[in-house]
Order: structure tokens, then sequence, then C-alpha cells
């Protein structure tokens, strides 16, 4: 699973330029604190479920993680004759 | 201004042109189109679906076309799925009363009671969705499933 490595994002007239974010520059970042906190969660909750608690810890945190990777592949376009709203992430 | 914008300004005032024709000559020059977009291509046909298969769906796309506006978004239905594990991070009073809540609103769902099998069934079923409604020349609204990105 990847996480989105560009977002293209425009607004306004017909024939305008769009911006294109590049989001890839994020994953040293997003990367090791997104295996930080799976593996936190991995540890933790062994411990919190002795005491009744940390159920789905580990299922909800590397379910965070796969939604951000399954926004990859999203796509929003709405036009009218003049202007128009373009979203993508890839 | 632009030069050109005020050449067809003037041409009008002179009255050489029509307001119509300066409208178009204006939208021409910025590029902006004017008539209605062209039709929509086919629905490509849709594959056979196998759960968690490699031709499994993963995209829920909707189109709408009305004249000069559209609408086209795609959606990865991963989103849906990702979505479920979330649930486990919400607290069961949180999701109980949730549950409630619906419930007084008539809709009966339990969603603690909703498990990752169950949204994969829905999701597979869904491959099977086809909405095509063509209004003559007014419009098209189109919802359906694919894999194709």
């Amino acid at each position: 699973m990847i996480p989105p490595a560009l977002v293209y994002i425009k607004i306004g007239k017909k024939g305008g330029m769009g911006l294109w974010i590049p989001v890839f520059l994020l994953w040293p970042l997003i990367l090791p604190a997104a295996a930080m906190c799976i593996l936190l969660a991995g540890i933790t909750e062994p411990v919190l479920r002795i005491f009744g608690r940390g159920k789905g810890l580990f299922t909800g945190t590397t379910g965070l993680y796969q939604m951000l990777c399954a926004f990859r592949h999203l796509r929003i376009n709405v036009r009218n004759g003049v202007e128009t709203v373009s979203i993508r992430i890839i | 201004m632009s030069d050109e914008v005020e050449r067809i300004v003037d041409m009008l005032e002179q009255g050489k042109i029509s307001a119509g024709d300066a409208k178009k000559l204006i939208m021409a020059i910025k590029g902006i189109h004017d008539g209605p977009l062209p039709p929509l291509p086919p629905i490509p046909p849709a594959p056979y679906f196998r759960a968690g298969g490699p031709g499994r769906a993963k995209f829920l796309k909707v189109e709408v076309r009305n004249g000069d506006d559209s609408v086209d978004v795609r959606i990865p239905l991963d989103l849906i799925r990702a979505g479920m594990k979330l649930k486990s991070l919400v607290p069961s009073q949180v999701m109980e009363n949730v549950t409630s809540q619906l419930k007084d609103k008539g809709i009966n769902v339990d969603l603690d009671g909703l498990k990752k099998e169950d949204m994969d069934s829905v999701i597979d079923a869904l491959s099977d969705l086809k909405v095509d409604i063509t209004d003559g020349s007014k419009g098209t609204v189109r919802v359906f499933v694919t894999d194709q990105p």
C-alpha cells in the first residue's frame, strides 16, 4: 500500500492553471510515523486487552493508514460552462 | 482587458457584430467551451468480480451531464473497506448512541454488529450496480462500478 503521491487541485475558469502538490515529499515523515503508530498499537493492544480495553486498536490504526492510501485514485471533477473544480489524488 | 476583447467590444459598439457574436468570440478567446459537452463514453462492460479476487470492484463512478454542466466523481471502494476498520476505534458507547439515534429516525441498523465480511459482501454486490438515466437532450446520470481507473 502506497500513500498518495500527488494531489492536483484546480479551481477557477476553464483552461486556467491547476496546482500539483507533491505529497510524496511528505513520505519520509508519513511512512515512519505510520510504522511507529502501527507497531505501538500492536504492542499496546495485548497489554490493554488484559485490562479489558484497547480492543480493535491495532485494526483501527492499520485501518487509518489504509484509508490514507485508499485516497489514491480519488477524482472529483465538477464544471459548468465557465468554471471548473477539479481534485485528483494520484 | 486584453487587446482582443477590446477589439470585440469596439466592434460591438460600432454595430458590426451582435451581442451574441461578441459573447461567442470572447468565450472562444478565453478557451471557454460554449454549447453542450460531448456525450459520455459508453459504460465499460462489467468484468466478473470475485470476492477478494484480482478482478474485484475498485471504483464507484458517478457521472452527471446536463448541457454545459458536468460532474465526474470516482470513489475508490477501498475507502469504504478501510472505513470499516476505523469502526473499531469508535467506543462502544458512542456506537450504541449512534444506533439509538438512527433508530429514532426510523433507520434500524445495528452498526455495532456490522462486520467487515458483511461490508465486503455489500461491496461485491455493488459490482452489479448500473444506473443509466438519459433524459433526451436534457441530461444523463450514470452510476456504476468498475475496476478500471
